[in-house]
């Protein structure tokens, strides 16, 4: 599996450190539960521990196309009006608001938790319509995920944006030019990765399960001899 | 001062009455019944020298005994944050370990704690911890934050600070002791290295508990906090409609009964113990924690003193 995720220190501070070592752990670990694996394709987490700055850079896989109604549900029509099939529930809440707020609410029956009926509009219109920008939610979810990464305490932000990137520098004191200026100088550099002997410091080890001595001691009739 | 050892009994809640009876006759203290269907918890203190005893009767009722060594202490377990950054894994877990070895632990989440210039304590944070018997920080992995920032928050606590935080360290500044391997961190703590590293917080808790005993065996309190606890639970009748599952709270110098102050702190004052009138012996204050009343014994000495100077007024 190719490396995503590379944490480096900036300045002063320690290479190895064992605050870097586990800002990956941290990070890998929002990562899976926000899903976001496949969306990004890189993470670099810049930290300068003493002045104190986090610096956070995700660039991002190739943007997701917007989610059109042909591709999300199956369309029928019926005396009644157009039946709108769906196979999943992942973007129903969507699909309603979006319904309810072109329709009106009255228009819209929600038949069952699969199905629903408009009586007004054509099937054409209908399936050309977009009704869910999985961009915008994958990108927030992003947000989150730096916003898990990085130390609670440092809430001043400098963020930095374009189609395919995102920057965050934060820090609990204002934010310096020449700290944005490093911080681009250091990215413009290739990531490096943290050694696997280093990284196996802190990493989670499973031993074989075996009695402690303390519960040795335990006064228990029923345990054989 | 006799040595006393705590122990919890898990087993089936028929005949646990004899386990209590038992307790009792040897002069020990129950601090915890729970009888949850069948089954029943009880957390209590014997004497040293008739543990042998109680040991009998558990074998005899088929129940588990388990050593609880932090048994009759209050501790503070404190966060920086109240964010997910810091809850809920390292601090629940340390928190449930510290109660599985017998001591009453409140999870206390500061305002400012956060960062490094701006991290504050304030004076209601402060008298808060100060009413526990030890204050267990968990701070985070910088191991720079550790040892030149994060000491201000506990600097000026009065009672034994034990911190946790990520790197490896001998010792942190101001700090009664350190344990390393526990700080920020995203996941439970589940196998065995993790647990160990709680066993020894549990230990460093337990030093500083000794530190504090030996500080106050000195000049020790005329009663046991566990006498008066026993005592404050046989006068107080509302005690057993309190809703809270220890209402009595046994602290190394103190109690902590959870009744509002204003109907109850001139009750208390009245119980008499060994003579004495409790508001002659202790200070009845209202505590921080809600409204409850924490009473702190005073040193035999100064009882001595303020009760010379009394007589002294009188003549």
């Amino acid at each position: 599996m190719v490396e995503k995720i590379f944490v480096e220190s900036m300045g002063e501070s320690r290479a190895y450190d064992y605050g870097i070592l586990i800002s990956k752990v941290i990070a890998e670990h929002a990562f899976t539960d926000l899903a976001l694996g496949k969306a990004v394709e890189q993470l670099r987490i810049l930290v300068d521990i003493k002045e104190p700055l986090f610096a956070v850079h995700a660039r991002l896989g190739p943007p997701l196309p917007p989610l059109r109604m042909e591709d999300y549900a199956q369309l029928e029509e019926n005396p009644d009006g157009i039946h709108v099939i769906i196979r999943d529930e992942t973007y129903v809440a969507d699909m309603l608001r979006v319904l309810r707020e072109r329709f009106g609410r009255e228009k819209v029956k929600q038949v069952d938790r699969w199905e629903t009926v408009i009586s007004v509009t054509s099937l054409e219109e209908l399936k050309r319509m977009v009704i869910a920008e999985p961009q915008t939610k994958m990108v927030d979810r992003l947000m989150d995920a730096v916003q898990r990464i990085i130390p609670v305490g440092f809430r001043v932000g400098f963020l930095e944006h374009d189609e395919n990137s995102i920057t965050l520098i934060a820090s609990e004191n204002p934010i310096r030019e020449e700290w944005i200026r490093e911080v681009k100088d250091a990215l413009k550099k290739p990531p490096k990765p943290i050694p696997p002997e280093e990284l196996e410091k802190v990493r989670r080890k499973v031993e074989a399960a075996e009695v402690m001595p303390e519960f040795k001691d335990i006064v228990a009739p029923w345990r054989p001899g | 001062m006799r040595e006393v050892l705590g122990f919890t009994f898990e087993g089936g809640g028929y005949r646990h009455q004899e386990l209590l009876e038992l307790v009792e006759d040897l002069g020990g203290s129950i601090l915890r019944v729970r009888l949850v269907a069948q089954e029943a918890t009880i957390m209590f203190l014997v004497p040293e020298e008739d543990v042998e005893l109680v040991k009998k009767l558990v074998q005899d009722l088929r129940g588990k005994l388990t050593s609880v060594p932090l048994v009759g202490s209050e501790i503070a377990v404190v966060s920086p944050t109240m964010t997910r950054h810091h809850l809920p894994h390292p601090l629940c877990d340390i928190a449930e370990y510290l109660r599985r070895m017998g001591a009453k632990t409140n999870m206390v989440g500061l305002s400012r704690g956060v960062g490094q210039r701006i991290c504050q304590l304030n004076l209601k944070e402060k008298n808060l911890i100060e009413e526990h018997d030890v204050a267990v920080f968990v701070l985070g992995n910088f191991e720079y934050c550790l040892l030149e920032h994060k000491w201000r928050l506990y600097k000026d606590i009065n009672i034994p600070v034990v911190v946790v935080g990520g790197p490896e360290l001998d010792r942190v500044p101001h700090a009664f002791a350190y344990v390393s391997g526990i700080g920020r961190i995203p996941y439970r703590t589940r196998t065995l290295s993790e647990i160990g590293k709680l066993d020894e917080l549990a230990k460093a808790v337990g030093r500083a508990l000794d530190e504090r005993k030996k500080l106050i065996a000195r000049d020790p309190p005329l009663i046991s906090p566990l006498i008066l606890k026993g005592e404050i639970e046989n006068r107080i009748e509302e005690l057993k409609r309190c809703r809270s599952p220890t209402p009595v709270v046994p602290q190394l110098d103190g109690v902590r009964v959870k009744l509002p102050y204003d109907r109850f702190a001139s009750v208390l004052a009245q119980i008499e113990i060994g003579g004495y009138r409790l508001s002659d012996i202790a200070d009845i204050r209202r505590s921080v924690m809600r409204n409850f009343i924490l009473v702190k014994l005073r040193p035999s000495s100064r009882v001595e003193l303020e009760k010379g100077r009394r007589i002294g007024v009188l003549a």
